[in-house]
């Protein structure tokens, strides 16, 4: 049987084989392994170089700032900043990336903390009240029992899980230790970080596997090109 | 030819030999640095000890002692020793200060007692004899060991007349000495101490006269008798003597010469300590009969006589040195037997700073010595002689054997030992070269393989078989209802903002879910817009749209792709507040915002909706963190993996979202809903036999673990 040329099959056999590459790790570390994690890292790394220079560093920096006017001159600072950044991979040069490592940094910073603080802090404190907000008991006690309970079982574990993470102990002859009402506290929040981390990880686990079955699946596709 | 004794062997040797013949002993002394002991200095003033020695001279005049052979032996000098002789002890008229060195001091002295004596010689007679020995007006004196000093000691110096004593009080005795003292063997004296102590008292070179005699030399007399046991008395002239000891003689005669004010000063205690010895010695031995000995510790101590040999001429307290004083032929030889552990050669023989080595025991003690077999072996030749438990002083003679190999046993114990073998057999390892190990199939490894085969076994029968074997969902999430009813109020040709924030490695989740909500969406004519803060989300959104455009290709797909929106949070923030200005290109560099699925939008609240596909729960944080506040009534859909929905339910429950697709389950509720099958269909079966083999193995491998932590407190107990 003669297949036609076309583009696909190359890529679908270099999948293919790249794919059974990858799974070769199951019997250990091994060559073919080696060959397509660094296949990987080096052609996501040339992407991504790609991706920079032709979607950030031409159309935003260097162009405005060889045909633009006089009013482009701005730019030389962000090109002067990310020039000092460079200096940052000779130790006696180091100093010289501060300014652009500081600015980087403290932007990032305030930026994330703002966003933290007004976008998340704020909001689901204001989410864990509300839930206390219920409604009438006219309109059913079972619901509004059951949302009760809902919000006592969610202030419980928001409060228990803060008091799990609360580290400051008084200093006893037997040693540092914390209070004891904590400690309960911490003991319940322990209960509800670990449904927490459990969840995750059944999360990360139906990821891995909904890939998994994606990649069996086009192997079998493609070896039934052939078949 | 005159011989010499060896001072080591005892033993007679030429005398012109410096070694000597049988122990290679050296018989002519070497100038050395003798140690000077204050305490046994010569008194350095003889005019203070004029009157005492006066005294003495009285005293000792009358006891008419014989003198000793040695003392006749010790006047052989020759002339140039005597001329060199300018002066003796310092401080005084009679022995002047000299600068001799210690170190040449012995010499100096040994020549000047030797002048002293031939001057004595000359006076007395102008021949020298020097085969005869000097004649003992003691007749009970022993001439033997006299005559053996004589031989070793003075050499020949037969005196001028020049040096012939002018006075005739001289005493007989002292006129003798020339005779005897010329019998001696020439050459130097194989007794420096002997010479020392010759020349100590008087160089021969000088007048001798009243004037000159010392004082104690004129109150020298032999003896008439000597004395038995019963009537042996500390000779007055002994009495009167000072305490010179015969290790101190050559000190006393080197510091004697020596000018040095340190000396004198010295010399004054010694003298006065030697007159109390003196004193006490001769009170006790005027009690005790002769021979009676006393302990060595008690030397120069006061109230501790010394015995004294009453046959030794009288001689000044001041300059008989201490070896000159005990020396007594009878004494030695009765010492001896009583002694037992003196040893062969006797004390006369060995000349005084011989002597002066020796322990005090072996010089005045004469009792024999408590548990003396227990100390050792005696010495019985050599300077040593009398001492037990010491190396002998002469290897030479005997068999001189090598020393006995003795095998060294370490004391080790068994943990050192195997700590030995370890180390050993460790260094030893170094030096091979070692085979590599093969690997092997530990447990762990088994396990993983075989938690693998599972997997993709089971997940491989139903993509093979086909067909659906796992039914469908009956209960949907509880954010389904929300997430529809959301997607419905969109209205239709809005523009729509789709974030393609995953990684390729989870596309096929991600895919799978979003298929049917961006069919939905396309299906109502949404303009989509394409960006992401992830480099490679503009290709993969890009082919994902180009998959769902085949899918559907009787509806015409409109999007725009912003491309990549550097920056992270910042960009995020930028592209809030000014969408045209943080993305103003696409990805082939057309203007972005004169596209056709973006006209009319110029904020982000000009979206309809903004849909965010993400992997990651912070970078969905970032969005809406960043963006809630810009868009005030657009609402934020989010399609994510499984794994961040627990970080991103709490935003859908506080209503900062307001629509949630989870995973590949909410990608077939949609699908579900809509009957629309896609690849959450096709995925459906493998996912959920997958689900079960991995709840299966969770649980077995729970109970397994129960059942080893049990039997392992059980066998603790036991």
């Amino acid at each position: 049987m003669t297949l036609p040329f076309s583009w696909d099959l190359v890529t679908g056999l270099i999948s293919f084989l790249l794919t059974l590459m990858i799974l070769s790790y199951l019997i250990g570390d091994n060559p073919a392994f080696r060959i397509a994690i660094y296949l990987f890292i080096g052609v996501s790394a040339g992407y991504v170089a790609a991706i920079a220079w032709n979607q950030v560093l031409k159309p935003r920096l260097f162009l405005p700032l060889i045909q633009g006017g006089w009013t482009n001159l701005l730019l030389l600072v962000p090109l002067i900043l990310g020039l000092l950044m460079f200096a940052k991979l000779s130790p006696r040069l180091a100093r010289l990336g501060n300014p652009s490592l500081a600015l980087i940094v403290g932007v990032g910073a305030a930026v994330a903390v703002g966003g933290a603080v007004l976008g998340t802090l704020f909001p689901q404190t204001e989410a864990a009240a509300s839930r206390f907000a219920l409604p009438l008991i006219a309109e059913g006690w079972p619901k509004w029992l059951g949302l009760l309970v809902e919000a006592l079982i969610m202030l419980l574990g928001t409060i228990s899980t803060l008091a799990f993470f609360h580290f400051s102990a008084k200093s006893t002859p037997r040693g540092p230790q914390r209070g004891k009402i904590i400690d309960i506290l911490a003991g319940v929040g322990q209960v509800f970080v670990a449904i927490t981390f459990g969840v995750l990880s059944a999360g990360a686990f139906a990821a891995a596997m909904t890939a998994l079955i994606e990649r069996m699946y086009f192997l079998v596709n493609f070896l039934g090109i052939f078949g | 030819m005159a011989d010499q004794r060896c001072p080591m062997c005892g033993k007679l040797n030429p005398e012109e030999q410096e070694i000597c013949l049988f122990c290679e002993a050296r018989l002519k002394p070497l100038i050395a640095n003798i140690p000077s002991y204050p305490e046994f200095d010569p008194p350095v003033e003889k005019k203070t000890d004029q009157p005492a020695d006066q005294t003495g001279q009285k005293d000792m005049g009358a006891s008419k002692k014989p003198i000793s052979s040695w003392l006749m032996s010790l006047g052989n000098k020759s002339e140039e020793e005597q001329d060199a002789k300018a002066g003796t002890f310092g401080g005084n008229d009679e022995y002047p200060a000299s600068d001799f060195s210690p170190a040449s001091a012995v010499n100096e002295t040994d020549r000047e007692f030797r002048e002293w004596l031939a001057g004595l010689r000359n006076q007395t007679s102008p021949e020298v004899r020097p085969e005869t020995p000097i004649s003992n007006e003691n007749e009970n004196t022993p001439i033997e060991p006299e005559q053996e000093i004589r031989a070793s000691s003075i050499p020949e110096q037969p005196l001028t007349p020049a040096q012939k004593p002018e006075d005739e009080s001289i005493p007989e005795w002292l006129s003798r000495l020339g005779g005897d003292s010329t019998d001696q063997g020439g050459g130097e004296s194989s007794t420096p101490v002997s010479e020392i102590a010759v020349t100590e008292e008087r160089p021969l070179t000088e007048n001798i006269s009243n004037e000159n005699i010392p004082p104690w030399l004129q109150v020298l007399e032999p003896k008439a008798e000597i004395p038995t046991d019963e009537e042996e008395q500390l000779p007055e002239w002994l009495s009167q003597l000072p305490s010179i000891p015969a290790v101190e003689s050559t000190s006393e005669s080197s510091s004697g010469f020596n000018a040095n004010t340190e000396t004198n000063n010295r010399e004054r205690q010694a003298e006065a300590e030697n007159i109390d010895w003196l004193a006490q010695l001769k009170s006790s031995l005027g009690e005790k009969p002769r021979g009676e000995l006393q302990d060595a510790s008690s030397i120069g101590s006061e109230g501790t006589p010394i015995p004294v040999d009453e046959t030794e001429s009288t001689l000044p307290a001041t300059e008989l040195p201490d070896w000159l004083s005990n020396l007594h032929p009878e004494q030695s030889e009765k010492t001896s037997p009583e002694a037992g552990d003196q040893g062969n050669l006797r004390a006369t023989d060995l000349p005084s700073w011989v002597q002066a080595l020796r322990p005090i025991d072996s010089v005045i003690t004469y009792s024999a010595p408590a548990e003396s077999d227990e100390r050792g072996e005696e010495e019985t030749s050599g300077p040593l002689a009398g001492l037990q438990g010491v190396l002998p002083s002469t290897p030479w003679v005997g068999n001189i054997r090598k020393p006995q190999a003795e095998a060294v046993k370490l004391q080790v114990n068994n943990n050192q030992q195997r700590y030995a073998a370890q180390l050993e057999k460790m260094v030893r390892g170094e030096g091979q070269a070692q085979a590599k190990k093969t690997q092997e199939l530990n447990p762990s490894r088994i396990l993983r393989l075989a938690i693998s085969v599972i997997l993709i076994a089971v997940v491989l029968i139903p993509i093979v078989l086909g067909g659906s074997t796992i039914p469908e969902l009956n209960l949907y999430p509880s954010e389904w209802v929300m997430t529809n009813q959301t997607i419905n109020e969109i209205p239709a040709g809005a523009p729509l903002l789709l974030v393609f924030d995953y990684d390729p490695a989870l596309a096929s989740e991600l895919e799978a879910a979003a298929a049917p909500v961006i069919q939905h969406l396309v299906f109502q004519g949404a303009r989509l817009a394409l960006i992401s803060t992830n480099p490679t989300g503009p290709a993969l959104g890009e082919q994902f749209l180009q998959a769902t455009q085949n899918a559907f290709p009787e509806k015409d797909l409109i999007y725009t792709n912003l491309g990549y929106l550097a920056g992270g949070p910042v960009g995020i923030t930028a592209f809030a507040n000014e969408p045209t200005e943080a993305a103003e290109f696409t990805v082939r560099g057309d203007q972005a915002w004169q596209t056709p699925s973006l006209r009319g939008v110029s904020l982000l609240s000009d979206f309809g909706a903004v849909i965010i596909l993400t992997d990651n729960a912070d970078t969905g944080r970032l969005w809406i963190e960043q963006t809630r506040n810009k868009i005030s009534d657009t609402p934020i859909v989010m399609i994510i993996s499984a794994q961040a929905e627990p970080m991103i339910r709490p935003y859908l429950d506080s209503g900062q979202i307001q629509g949630l697709v989870t995973g590949l389950v909410g990608g077939k509720v949609y699908e579900q809903a809509y009957a629309t099958p896609g690849k959450a269909r096709l995925y459906w079966d493998s996912f959920g036999f997958g689900i079960l083999a991995v709840e299966i193995m969770i649980v077995v491998g729970g109970l397994w673990g129960v059942i080893h932590y049990v039997r392992g407190r059980t066998k603790v107990r036991i």
